[in-house]
């Protein structure tokens, strides 16, 4: 398990590198500058503002400077530093650091991420182990419909029909904001539906795969009563592909956020995946997707590491 | 792996996930503040020599304190620092010296006063070059020398200023390095290079400042001759600086004593008074800033402020938290305690979030609702100095023909939009400059005829849009934009010009206009002035706002002889003019003004609809009883 | 079957199968057992009409999907009253006269000049092209008002269209808009962009997909290993932070210059840069089947007679994976519709006046307010939306069923 670690901890590293770099010449490659506005600035005023966001330096010279205060080698003037990793002062909301609004963000994000993930958890995987046992009756039907129902919509409309209908038709919910937990179940419910629905469908195929495997049969023919086989031997099995999906799901939340930020006025970093890169607010977008990939690359490293636990079969490589 | 382990596994995972979930619900309450609104976005910064915006504005508006401050019904510049708003005490000299005196009881919220000093030294903030203040302009066009000194631009002679690159903070202007202060005697200047093949005016621009860089100065300070430069490879004999500015003592703002500031105008500018109120002059404390450094100065606990507010926090995205500030002179008027500004982006959020009364002031409510607003006594809606129209990009075929662009206007149904599109009682435009400014008659383009657009299009040789070729209309993403641009090009259609919708994200759009790579764009632009110079001005010959490509010599000097006529009558005469030759050209199309709309909660007081749509939070207060009885009644049904 | 039946009728239902067994192409099977799956059923035949009826929009007696009459029917409730085409004709001095009339007009005169040009000479002759030229742009200026420059196919079926139900249009069943336009035909001409971006983003992130996926399975070890790590190094990158950037740079007016002369609009870059992204997944599920075929026998077979590695991977490997390969379109389809919806609610879809159901949808979540009960603008769009993509996504589990060898014969 050491070298195995050890060995994605490298990968990691060459990882966000790469991703650094992509990142870093693409949004360069963009038309617009971070400090166009609707008042065209006087040449003199731009060189000034840019001086100071040190971004009159040739591209390579502040490629190399923001890597390595990435990294935490480099301070914001180049000088050599061991530290905590530095993103820059952002270029919009220029009363913060990048780290600062990151650091003031995330919380939020992931608080409403891991509701969003244990709703779509707790519902995807009841509902698909009901229609597994229950393969091709109306249950199974009704349940995977509605089930499905949830990926089939984007989630801004989903968003937009509950407010109307459990903010003003119902009054259940507050409209919007961020303070106490039910402020955080319609997001949570709107944000987990595609998941859920997902998370239904994978457990069970999953779920009808196991049931079909010999020591299903063996577990039965022992005289297990059928919900104790199902529990402690087929949700089991049935598990993998749920475990697998993970990964990809907690990314997908993150971004998918954006649209729920929005319409409940959340203030979560997942809007900034679009503002910042709109803005051209480059460290505050590469800040973003940074995270996104530290986020995403964990996630996966755990679901193997569990889906090793999980399964005797597998060796960690 | 251990088999315990791999038992123990399922129900580690089941552990670590109620304990998240009950991490991700935990939360500290807040309780409400008094008043709260929507501010409509997270504020850029709360510096005043950074922003631009409406909302960083209000932020502003609220925390610092200029000379005046806006009455919140007229707009009529009230004692703020000042003592006095009466012009006959302040202006001397044909209206050329504003010497302004200061309250004695007004101080920081570390204790110490506020002086003439601190204004002058904010203003030499301001106007640096390093700095990069896009306002500078509120003082600079006015201002005794305060052009000069943040062009950077010094002549043979003049009294010079030069920093040497000692800053304790090398990034920033403040505080500064050693200064000396001399006369400047010669500059030697290496030749300029020569700029090979073709060159935007961006780069042309770019070269020029890089070739600035290289001169050398020769200053006598002191009694003694030294040389300076800003380019660090200039021989050994020549010491480096930052920069040669013209010494800030020439500039027409005076210290006379702590509590008198004296300024002195290049032209008598009957609006001076206006711009005291406007949020780029206000006073920001020095040794603040010069202790924490940018940004460090701005956060919530370390900023003094002067203003009826002071920041108690600031939730990124989510909300600014403003507590009254008691050390504020005229603290005894304002009533709020707390006020929460939201940032919330989406207008059908904050408009949910209004009627579920989670707010009390929402402004721009979404355009679609508004007729069913219309009518409740929560609405108030206001015109506003500010004006939308489209940019003609005049350099194109055929688009160069002034019968294509007379035809274009002409067949643009401005009724249809103000009153079936945006439904908010939006006036049409047929004119650049908004209707209410004193003492101003807007000069009129041509309403709305299709019959004479046909005619005129046959004249320029395209019967029935004939021969003509698609044109684009661009316009930056915004659901607001799309359907003008939707209405236009239908009305555009029939006249037999295909038309193509462009929507391009904002920082691109600005990109895109700049370079000029359009047929026809939409733009704004919001009175930064009550007076018709702020729209018209925009229009001059190769202006920076002008992105029209058109230009007319009778219309630059028609603009500059407003500047130097004293006479506010015949002034107005000459911009109507001015305005006259523009609308009969037509190089932009005016399509409506604005509105401002604003829903206030019935027990909200203290709110008044004004043109420019500043609503002090000092006057705001809140009628409790109401608010209860309104709430009961809520919570009743 | 279910879990709970007695054993004696679980041998007696195994021995019936047994009899039934009888050898048959995996594909002819499947098709068996999706045929028996009522839903799929359903499913695929309403696709179908969807897909047949967004081929052919222009055929059917629909409103116009642009013409706007924001005074008189902005934000109709659905109606029944019909509505009739009419175009706004002339040169300078033009009216609103019925569609019919104006394409008769321009017809007669078009005819009468075509036989002036049979007795005229080489100099009149060059004149009566003129007209007719101008007549030809005047036909099409008529169209471009109706339908925002279709091209030669819909033209052709719109004139079809006009021969069979005249100026009829079908009422507004679905309600109006706020500039008072059919959503009924906005939601049909929709259709044509969403199910488009579906279907050619798909192909493209399958061509990607399956030639990237199935080179890396192929030749295995270092070279397959080197480019899945590119892959997961991709992965990493969030898909909107990337289009949002690919699609600016593309729309730079150079480029963009470019990109029409090859007869490239923004839409199509828009269906590319989407199909470019969704390529990721493919490859990952195409070069794991691969890697399990590559040591069969038939392979080893192919590989003996001396068939290129070419001609192993496209020839024997890739029919293959038609089954892995046709479940996970019908799961993509829906994703990347799903996907341009996201960007169309965030104002980055395709310009108007072309539609589509994520614009549509966006728009109607933004009408619905307490205030205001507009239901039918997001009713509409939603149960469209929603049906299709239901639809793909049960076609696909239920294809997913139909192909799973382990079921065959059942």
């Amino acid at each position: 398990m050491i070298p195995f670690l050890a060995k994605r901890l490298l990968w990691f590293f060459v990882t966000l590198w790469v991703v650094f770099t992509i990142s870093f010449f693409l949004m360069r490659a963009v038309p617009g500058g971070p400090f166009d506005g609707e008042r065209n600035l006087e040449p003199d005023v731009k060189q000034a503002i840019e001086r100071r966001y040190r971004v009159d330096k040739p591209l390579w010279n502040q490629y190399l400077v923001h890597l390595g205060m990435a990294a935490g080698l480099l301070s914001e003037d180049g000088q050599f530093r061991i530290g905590v990793p530095d993103l820059g002062p952002s270029y919009r909301i220029r009363d913060f650091s990048v780290n600062q609004i990151i650091a003031q963000g995330l919380p939020v994000s992931a608080s409403l991420g891991i509701l969003a993930l244990s709703f779509g958890l707790v519902v995807g995987l009841f509902a698909g182990v009901i229609a597994a046992l229950r393969r091709q009756t109306w249950v199974d039907t009704g349940v995977m419909l509605i089930a499905t129902a949830g990926m089939a919509v984007p989630n801004f409309w989903l968003a937009g029909v509950c407010i109307i209908l459990f903010v003003f038709l119902i009054p259940l919910f507050p409209a919007a904001g961020w303070g106490n937990l039910s402020n955080l179940i319609l997001p949570a419910f709107c944000l987990g539906a595609p998941y859920a629905a997902y998370i239904a469908r994978l457990t069970r195929t999953g779920m009808l795969e196991v049931l079909h495997q010999d020591y299903i049969r063996t577990a039965r023919a022992k005289g297990l009563r059928g919900r104790q086989v199902i529990i402690r031997h087929a949700l089991k099995g049935s598990a993998l592909p749920v475990v697998s999906f993970l990964g990809p799901a907690a990314a997908g939340i993150l971004t998918g956020s954006l649209v729920i930020e929005k319409v409940f006025h959340l203030s979560g970093i997942g809007s900034y995946f679009v503002e910042a890169a709109l803005q051209r607010d480059y460290p505050l977008a590469m800040g973003v997707v940074l995270v996104y990939t530290v986020v995403l690359y964990t996630m996966n490293v755990l679901v193997d590491l569990s889906y090793a636990i999980l399964d005797p079969r597998i060796e960690l490589e | 792996m251990h088999p315990t382990t791999r038992k123990l596994f399922p129900l580690l995972a089941l552990i670590f996930l109620v304990g998240a979930t009950l991490w991700a619900t935990s939360f500290g309450t807040l309780p409400p503040a008094d008043f709260t609104f929507n501010n409509g976005t997270e504020v850029k910064s709360i510096d005043p020599a950074q922003v631009t915006g409406a909302p960083e504005g209000r932020m502003i508006h609220a925390v610092f304190e200029g000379l005046y401050r806006p009455d919140p019904k007229t707009l009529q510049p009230q004692p703020g620092i000042a003592t006095t708003a009466n012009a006959a005490d302040i202006i001397s000299n044909h209206g050329k010296t504003y010497t302004f005196p200061l309250r004695r009881g007004a101080f920081w919220s570390d204790g110490t006063p506020v002086t003439a000093e601190d204004f002058r030294w904010s203003w030499q903030r301001l106007l640096h070059p390093g700095t990069g203040s896009q306002y500078h302009f509120v003082l600079s066009a006015y201002i005794v020398n305060a052009e000069k000194y943040h062009s950077g631009t010094v002549e043979i002679g003049d009294r010079v200023e030069v920093e040497l690159p000692d800053r304790l903070r090398p990034g920033q202007l403040f505080p500064r390095g050693t200064m000396l202060y001399g006369r400047l005697l010669a500059i030697d200047k290496p030749k300029q290079p020569e700029l090979a093949g073709q060159v935007t005016e961006e780069e042309a621009a770019a070269e020029k400042i890089a070739w600035k860089r290289q001169w050398v100065y020769h200053l006598e300070i002191a009694g003694k001759q030294r040389k300076f430069s800003q380019s660090s490879d200039a021989p050994s004999d020549v010491e480096k600086c930052l920069s040669v500015l013209l010494d800030f003592d020439e500039v027409g703002i005076k210290v006379v004593d702590p509590h008198t500031l004296k300024v002195e105008l290049k032209n008598p500018t009957p609006y001076f008074l206006y711009l005291m109120q406007f949020y780029v002059t206000f006073p920001i404390n020095r040794s603040c800033l010069e202790k924490y450094g940018y940004p460090g100065w701005i956060r919530p606990e370390n900023l003094v402020v002067n203003g009826p507010f002071r920041i108690k926090f600031r939730r990124l995205r989510d909300r600014i938290r403003l507590e009254k500030n008691k050390q504020y002179w005229n603290a005894d008027v304002v009533k709020l305690e707390t006020v929460d500004a939201l940032a919330v982006e989406s207008s059908t959020t904050g408009l949910n979030m209004y009627l579920d009364g989670d707010v009390d002031w929402m402004p721009s409510p979404p355009g679609d609702v508004i007729p069913k607003l219309k009518n409740r006594e929560d609405y108030h809606s206001m015109s506003s100095l500010s004006s939308y129209f489209y940019r003609i990009n005049v350099t194109r075929k055929p688009l160069d023909n002034p019968l294509v662009r007379q035809a274009l206007s002409l067949a643009i149904d401005r009724e249809r939009i103000c009153n079936f599109i945006l439904r908010a009682g939006q006036q049409p435009a047929y004119s650049i400059v908004p209707p209410g400014l004193p003492g101003y008659t807007s000069a009129r383009a041509d309403s709305y005829n299709v019959a004479s657009a046909r005619k005129l299009l046959a004249q320029a040789g395209y019967p029935g849009g004939r021969g003509m070729r698609t044109i684009e209309i661009l316009f930056n993403t915004s659901d607001g934009h799309r359907k003008i641009a939707e209405a236009i090009q239908q009305d555009w259609q029939k006249l037999g010009v295909d038309v193509r919708l462009r929507n391009l994200e904002w920082q691109t759009y600005l990109a895109t206009t700049r370079k000029m790579e359009y047929d026809v764009a939409r733009a704004g632009w919001i009175g930064d002035y009550p007076d018709p110079n702020t729209f018209l001005d925009l229009f001059v010959t190769g202006g920076v706002q002008n992105e029209t490509g058109w230009g007319n010599r009778q219309f630059d000097a028609l603009i500059f002889k407003a500047t130097e006529e004293p006479d506010a009558e015949r002034r107005m005469q000459i911009l109507h003019n001015a305005e006259e030759l523009l609308m009969g050209e037509l190089p932009v199309v005016p399509i409506y003004f604005y509105m401002s709309i604003n829903l206030v909660k019935p027990y909200v007081k203290g709110f008044y609809s004004n043109s420019q749509n500043l609503h002090p939070l000092s006057a705001i207060r809140i009628d409790e009883r109401a608010k209860q009885t309104q709430k009961s009644r809520r919570n009743g049904t | 079957m279910s879990l709970h039946s007695s054993r004696g009728d679980k041998m007696e239902k195994m021995l019936h199968e047994a009899a039934q067994m009888r050898g048959s192409s995996l594909g002819r099977d499947a098709w068996k057992r999706l045929r028996r799956n009522r839903i799929a059923m359903l499913a695929l035949v309403f696709l179908i009409a969807l897909a047949t009826s967004s081929l052919f929009t222009p055929l059917l007696p629909l409103q116009s999907p642009q013409m706007q009459h924001s005074q008189t029917r902005a934000f109709m409730p659905p109606d029944l009253e019909a509505v009739f085409l009419s175009v706004t004709y002339g040169d300078e001095v033009a009216s609103e006269i019925p569609l019919t009339k104006a394409m008769e007009a321009i017809d007669a005169r078009r005819l009468k000049l075509q036989s002036r040009l049979k007795s005229a000479t080489s100099n009149e002759r060059e004149k009566i092209d003129e007209q007719i030229n101008a007549e030809q742009e005047r036909y099409l200026k008529c169209f471009n008002q109706l339908w925002a420059t279709p091209n030669a196919w819909d033209r052709a079926l719109i004139r079809l269209r006009l021969i069979v139900f005249g100026d009829w249009c079908l009422p507004s069943l679905c309600g109006t808009d706020d500039f008072g336009r059919d959503l009924l035909s906005r939601i049909f001409w929709g259709s044509r962009v969403s199910l488009m971006v579906g279907v050619v983003a798909t192909f493209v992130s399958l061509i990607i997909g399956v030639s990237y996926g199935a080179t890396a399975g192929y030749f295995g070890g270092a070279i397959d290993n080197r480019m899945m790590r590119i892959v997961d190094v991709l992965y990493c990158i969030p898909f909107i932070f990337v289009v949002i950037f690919i699609i600016s740079i593309l729309d730079e007016n150079q480029i963009k210059e470019k990109l029409l002369a090859w007869g490239i609009d923004k839409t199509v870059i828009f269906y590319l840069v989407i199909g470019a992204i969704y390529w990721l997944t493919m490859s990952r599920v195409v070069r794991g089947q691969i890697c399990s075929l590559r040591n069969e026998q038939f392979v080893e077979a192919a590989r003996t007679i001396g068939a290129g590695t070419g001609r192993i991977i496209f020839r024997h490997l890739v029919p293959n994976l038609m089954s892995v390969v046709i479940v996970y379109l019908t799961l993509t389809i829906p994703s990347v519709m799903l996907f341009e919806a996201f960007l169309s609610f965030l104002g980055l879809g395709v310009d108007p006046p072309r539609v589509s159901w994520g614009i549509l949808a966006a728009e109607g979540v933004r009408v619905i307010t307490p205030l205001q009960n507009f239901w039918w603008l997001v009713l509409f769009p939603g149960l469209a939306l929603g049906l299709t993509l239901l639809a793909l996504n049960r076609l696909g589990d239920s294809l997913r069923d139909a192909l799973d060898p382990r079921l065959k014969n059942r």
